[in-house]
């Protein structure tokens, strides 16, 4: 396969995808654009470490996520409850 | 903050057409609103009554909503919220950032080898040390989006700023990290 085969057969660009692998990445991207995305990631291995790479601190930020104290939580849900079975009307006080 | 009796005391109405919609919309919310709360306040107390006050506002408005969009729509009631409990108070109501990631989940460690575990803890470490390094704006939109969970209209609705500065905010910051991490002498990249 030649260098323009290997162009054509990645339909996007290097930089093409750069400008929205975070989109890609964040699911954010439109649905047309992601076939061609994974399929550029799939054949360039530079572009591909590097969604790895981002892939890999967005795994890492995410465990960073806490769980609601399970109190506060509690108190919560109990005043969510009251408001939504009182039966007061929403707008006065 | 407290909310005892904030039902009670207010008068009684025929139609339950508001708490249908409480019900619909806000009650799947309550776990978002709650982590979101916690990183815009930074402590558990005031992301307590953060919530409470948001809760408060969004029954008050029930009535007047569309149905569309209710995490945005609660995101903006409890952002406007913030704001005046930030104007009532003091400016140290902001979240400090350098106690923000003071906990670290530890997940899935079923999965992994001993030696797995200690370069994950590695990794996740050089990020940390990163994200509490970059500027707080950057910051602020991956708390939003990579740790809460926010899409990208959420946090520009949390942030009042337009979904592109968000956009701008996150491909920023993340790059700053990614850029750190290649820096850190504590993490080997060949690892990833």
């Amino acid at each position: 396969m030649n260098f323009l085969s290997r162009i054509l057969r990645r339909g996007m660009s290097c930089e093409q995808v750069a400008a929205v692998l975070q989109q890609y990445l964040d699911q954010e991207l439109e649905a047309g654009q992601v076939p061609k995305v994974l399929a550029h990631l799939e054949a360039c291995r530079d572009c591909g470490l590097e969604a790895a790479m981002y892939q890999r601190i967005k795994d890492s930020l995410l465990s960073h996520q806490q769980t609601p104290d399970a109190n506060s939580m509690a108190r919560i849900r109990a005043l969510a409850q009251e408001l939504a079975t009182s039966g007061v009307s929403p707008g006065t006080e | 903050m407290t909310y005892d009796g904030a039902v009670s005391t207010s008068r009684r109405k025929e139609s339950n057409g508001g708490q249908d919609g409480f019900t619909r919309y806000v009650m799947p919310e309550l776990d978002v609103l709650m982590r979101v709360a916690r990183s815009i306040t930074g402590n558990p107390t005031d992301a307590d009554d953060l919530v409470q006050d948001t809760l408060l506002r969004a029954y008050r408005a029930i009535d007047k909503f569309d149905g569309r969009y209710p995490r945005a729509w609660l995101l903006t009631i409890m952002r406007n919220a913030q704001i005046n409990r930030v104007r009532r108070k003091r400016p140290e109501l902001l979240r400090d950032p350098d106690t923000t990631l003071a906990v670290v989940a530890n997940t899935d460690s079923d999965a992994k080898t001993p030696e797995s575990t200690v370069l994950d803890q590695t990794f996740d470490a050089a990020i940390e040390r990163s994200l509490a390094a970059i500027p707080e704006q950057f910051r602020e939109a991956i708390h939003l989006v990579d740790i809460d969970g926010l899409s990208y209209n959420e946090a520009a609705s949390v942030l009042d700023v337009p979904v592109g500065t968000i956009m701008s905010r996150l491909h920023r910051g993340r790059k700053l990290i990614r850029n750190d991490l290649t820096l850190d002498p504590d993490y080997d990249r060949a690892e990833v």
